[in-house]
């Protein structure tokens, strides 16, 4: 009787850590999952968090840096994407993933300087602790997740078909996602892969 | 014929050779200092990889602006020297800019060591490729494909000594 009652214990507390961890999943968010808000800090001090965004249709999430050179490929096409979309209802929010122990040029100081040199229209935050990255699987940068309205994942991975050469893109992945869930339609294409830069941990 | 004819012809063949000489040797010291690095689409590499033979190949993705590609660099000239007499290809595959080489991946290679063979991959459609190399792959850099005939080992992260490559090497030999 007293190890059916551990045993009982032992189960529900099992279960009840499930109950507690909705959004843990070890290796990242698939289409469909739902997705974790967060309060992370920009470049301009304040804290950002997907809740404030009462009017928000959808959310174009970039885990992106200062340093990589496919992220510093990009930026210019982030920005295009924030100044026609953020007026659509869907806003971009670059989050940096890495710890600038590891790589300096990644703190926010440098993210404030990168920010106000390019003229980031969207919040540039910092990813403090490295808690939310995991939880949304980010391996790369930049690396994008797409959110309806309620947080549901849309869309992961590329911005577009050609990081290098931004005049032969063939396929605009995030913009055809973002067209599709304007007309109430599927998303075609809702995962690719690119090639960026690992995310700084500390080993 | 006259002496100072004669002096002056000895001495422009005697230029002409000396400055022959000369551009030999800038010619050759340029070709020496300048690597000149294949520029490949992905079908040129997947033909390496469709290799099947006794040779274990070694095929490592990495750029000059990754740092922890950087990192392990020495690793594998020290693991390619230690198995320098077996058959082991290395086929250093670099994602650095194509349009930028000379600003990063010249320079750099005239600096530092790399085993085996560079080359470029400049294919804009890495979505395409990526999962060819393997499906485990995202695209973060550096992995590196070790495989033999059939076998085969994907790692996804980089290495921290040569120690660890050698392993690797030893398992797909197996």
């Amino acid at each position: 009787m007293k190890h059916l009652f551990s045993i009982v214990g032992g189960l529900l507390f099992v279960l009840g850590l499930f109950a507690f961890a909705p959004e843990n999943n070890p290796t990242g968010y698939k289409v469909g999952d739902k997705a974790t808000d967060f309060k992370l800090k920009g470049v301009d001090g304040k804290e950002y968090s997907l809740a404030d965004y009462k009017d928000a249709k959808g959310f174009i999430i970039i885990f992106t840096c200062n340093h990589c050179p496919f992220a510093v490929a990009y930026e210019d096409r982030i920005i295009e994407l924030n100044n026609k979309y953020a007026p659509q209802g869907y806003p971009v929010i670059a989050i940096n993933p890495n710890d600038p122990s590891v790589q300096p040029e990644d703190g926010m100081a440098e993210m404030q300087v990168r920010s106000n040199a390019k003229g980031f229209t969207f919040p540039y935050v910092l990813d403090e602790g490295q808690r939310i990255y995991p939880q949304y699987g980010a391996t790369r940068t930049p690396h994008v997740f797409i959110l309806d309205a309620d947080r549901f994942v849309k869309y992961i991975g590329a911005i577009d078909d050609n990081v290098n050469e931004p005049e032969n893109v063939k396929v605009k992945y995030v913009e055809d996602a973002i067209e599709s869930l304007k007309a109430n339609k599927q998303v075609a294409t809702t995962f690719t892969k690119a090639i960026g830069c690992s995310i700084k941990v500390k080993r | 014929m006259k002496l100072s004819v004669l002096i002056v012809f000895i001495y422009s063949m005697v230029r002409s050779i000396f400055l022959m000489v000369v551009f030999f040797f800038v010619v050759i010291s340029g070709v020496r200092a300048q690597t000149v690095v294949p520029v490949v689409r992905f079908d040129a590499l997947q033909t390496i990889l469709s290799q099947n033979n006794d040779t274990t190949y070694v095929v490592n993705f990495w750029a000059t602006w990754c740092k922890p590609c950087i990192e392990e660099m020495p690793f594998f000239v020290e693991a390619a020297n230690v198995v320098a007499g077996d058959k082991v290809r290395f086929v250093m595959v670099s994602l650095d800019m194509p349009r930028k080489v000379n600003q990063s991946l010249y320079p750099w290679l005239a600096k530092n060591k790399v085993p085996g063979q560079v080359i470029l991959l400049n294919d804009p459609d890495a979505n395409t490729w990526i999962p060819q190399v393997d499906s485990a792959w995202d695209g973060a850099i550096p992995v590196t494909l070790f495989f033999k005939g059939n076998k085969k080992e994907f790692v996804n992260e980089s290495f921290d000594n040569a120690k660890e490559i050698l392993a690797v090497i030893k398992k797909v030999n197996n």
